[in-house]
This record gives C-alpha cells, sequence and structure tokens, in this order.
C-alpha cells in the first residue's frame, strides 16, 4: 500500500514560518507537488477556498482567528466548498482537553510538535483511508467522535461516564 | 423476544450520518505491496529535508527568545492587557513545539514549563514567569542544548518543579 503524493494537494496553515517551511519540506520529500502556505487563519481560509486543497495541516495557536475557528468554518457546509476534507492539527498542544476541543471543532486527527516525518507519514496515510462516516447535528458536523457502539449501549452518547444508567441502556 | 432500543433523548433526535467520501483513496492510494517498504525511502528523504530546514532555523532561536524577552517585559508593565498575555503565550507556545524538533531540547523543556504555568495560572507569578525567560537566555548564551547536561537539567527541573507547585496553589 502506498500515496502517491503527487496526486493530492495540501494547504499547510501555520503562523510559526520555520514549521511552516519544516512541514513544507517534509511534504515535497513524500512526493507532494502542490503545496499551498498560509501564515494565519484568515489566509488559509482564502486558500482554502481558492486552491480547494485535498488535505489539510492546520496549526492552532495563530494570531487572530486560531485553528480551532478556522477548522470549523472548514466544517460549515453553507460556507465550505469542501466540509469534509480532511484536517490534521498539528501543534505543540498536547493535553487531553486540547484534543477533545480539536475533536469537537470536526478536526480529523492529531499530530503533536516536535513533528517526525514517520508519524507525519502515517497520519496522512491515515487520513486518506479514513472512512469514519460524517456526523451532522445543529451544532457540530465533522468525523463521527463516538468510540464503536458497545453492545449494550443504544444512546448517542458513549463518551460519558452515566450514559449507561440514564436511560440509553436497552431493555 | 423482540428487544426495542430506547428512545433517543429529545435534544439527540436530529443528527444525520452521512458516508465518509472516498474520493481521496480512489484519487491516491495504490493497494499494493507493503506499506513500510514503499514508506521508507519517502520517510528517509523527509528526515533529510527536515534535518536541513532545522539547521537553518536553529539561527533564529536567539531572535525568538529576544521577542519572548521583548512580550514579557510588555506583559509585566501591563499584566491585565489580554493580548499582551495572548502574544507572549503564543510566542512560548511556538517556541516550545519547535525547539525540540530544532535540536534545541534544553530550550523547548523551559518553554514548556512556561507555556503550562500560563495556560494553568490564571495569574502566574511575574517572577516566575521572569526566571523562565532568565533560564531561555542562559540557555542560549551558554549554547546549552542538551538536557543531559546535569546543571541544565537541574535548572529546568527546578523551573518544572516551580511551575508544578504553583499549578497546584491555583487549583481552588
Amino acid at each position: 500500500m502506498r500515496l502517491e503524493f503527487d496526486r493530492l494537494s495540501f494547504l499547510v496553515i501555520e503562523d510559526n514560518a520555520h514549521m511552516r517551511r519544516l512541514l513544507a519540506a517534509m511534504l515535497e520529500a513524500f512526493g507532494a507537488t502542490a503545496i499551498h502556505q498560509a501564515p494565519d487563519g484568515q489566509a488559509g481560509l482564502e486558500l482554502f477556498a481558492n486552491e480547494k486543497p485535498d488535505i489539510v495541516l492546520l496549526d492552532w495557536e495563530m494570531p487572530g482567528m486560531d485553528g480551532l475557528a478556522v477548522a470549523r468554518r472548514m466544517r460549515d457546509r453553507a460556507w465550505s466548498h469542501n466540509a469534509f476534507v480532511p484536517i490534521l492539527m498539528v501543534t505543540a498542544h498536547s493535553e487531553k482537553g486540547r484534543v477533545v476541543a480539536a475533536r469537537d471543532a470536526g478536526v480529523s486527527d492529531f499530530l503533536t510538535k516536535p513533528v517526525n516525518p514517520k508519524n507525519l507519514h502515517e497520519k496522512l496515510l491515515g487520513l486518506v483511508i479514513d472512512q469514519r462516516p460524517f456526523i451532522a447535528t445543529k451544532d457540530y458536523f465533522g468525523p463521527d467522535r463516538r468510540r464503536p457502539n458497545p453492545p449494550t449501549y443504544f444512546g448517542p452518547e458513549r463518551r460519558r461516564p452515566l450514559a449507561l444508567s440514564d436511560g440509553g441502556k436497552a431493555p | 423476544m423482540r428487544i426495542i432500543p430506547a428512545k433517543p433523548r429529545r435534544d439527540h433526535d436530529t443528527f444525520t450520518v452521512i458516508p465518509a467520501p472516498d474520493t481521496l483513496m480512489r484519487k491516491a492510494l495504490v493497494v499494493e505491496g507493503s506499506y513500510e517498504q514503499s514508506a521508507l525511502p519517502a520517510i528517509r528523504r523527509a528526515e533529510a529535508a527536515a534535518k536541513r530546514v532545522r539547521e537553518q532555523a536553529r539561527d533564529t532561536v536567539p531572535e525568538e527568545i529576544e521577542r519572548i524577552s521583548q512580550a514579557f517585559a510588555e506583559y509585566r508593565a501591563k499584566p491585565r492587557m489580554p493580548d499582551r498575555h495572548a502574544r507572549l503565550f503564543r510566542l512560548v507556545h511556538d517556541l516550545r513545539g519547535t525547539a525540540a524538533g530544532f535540536d534545541q531540547p534544553l530550550i523547548g523543556r523551559i518553554a514548556q514549563s512556561m507555556a503550562r504555568l500560563m495556560t494553568h495560572c490564571a495569574a502566574p507569578s511575574h517572577a516566575l514567569l521572569g526566571a523562565h525567560v532568565d533560564a531561555l537566555r542562559a540557555a542560549l548564551r551558554e549554547g546549552a542544548r542538551d538536557t543531559r547536561n546535569p546543571l541544565a537539567a537541574e535548572l529546568a527541573g527546578e523551573l518544572e518543579r516551580r511551575t508544578q507547585d504553583a499549578i497546584d496553589k491555583s487549583r481552588p
């Protein structure tokens, strides 16, 4: 199994110039030829709309619009030309709460800095073969955040500790 | 006996499950051979490219630390201005992400401790923030990169302990 990187286009949104260059250099070494780069969220959204990249690599902490706001905008079906676009959040944040917040913004996967080529390559392959369905609710659109169905639970809140005792259990 | 699933809660009545598109798989995935074998040359090339970028970027670490020093001075002068806190945090957060990758693990570790302090303490001690900034400057001045150096490890460890104490004390 292999990825033909030259058939994919990438958008790197990262305010740190060196980190942006580093990510672009790795993508180029993988074989990518279409790599768009933006130094902030607003410029990233403009490139997203104009260049229609296949995959987005997104930093979290940026001046102005942060990565979460950018991800939500890309998942906004009223605005986005491709609300299904795979979004890889590349960030120095690794705390659990941050991971959950990124997931809730519709991010597809999470890669913690410092980035190494092997991890990046594996994450990108994972994004391409990811077959999780998307979920649309009134306040969320993005990859299915739920864990696989436990056989004894039929409700919508599998991550809540009380889920099994709050009426969601099968009779 | 027929099993009837529980009725969904009202606030979750309306959600739609949409199959993920397989556009990228069809476009770029070739299902033949082993992934490891085919990925290895690309990963090796990327490692070499990353090394080149890191060597160029290492020269900019002094500038990043100088920016942090200035941002800290501005924050200390008016700590209640949210944009000053945000700017300082962003610079420190950036440095923790890049320093380790740019072969500056000691600086990365100090920046990580400072970022934790700013994340978990609503009003972090200026003295402790200042101690982190001083440590960043000292590490740079002394050319100390490696946390295996006993003195460097002790310095980083002391900052991490004091940060953890501050976080523990700030918890309700």
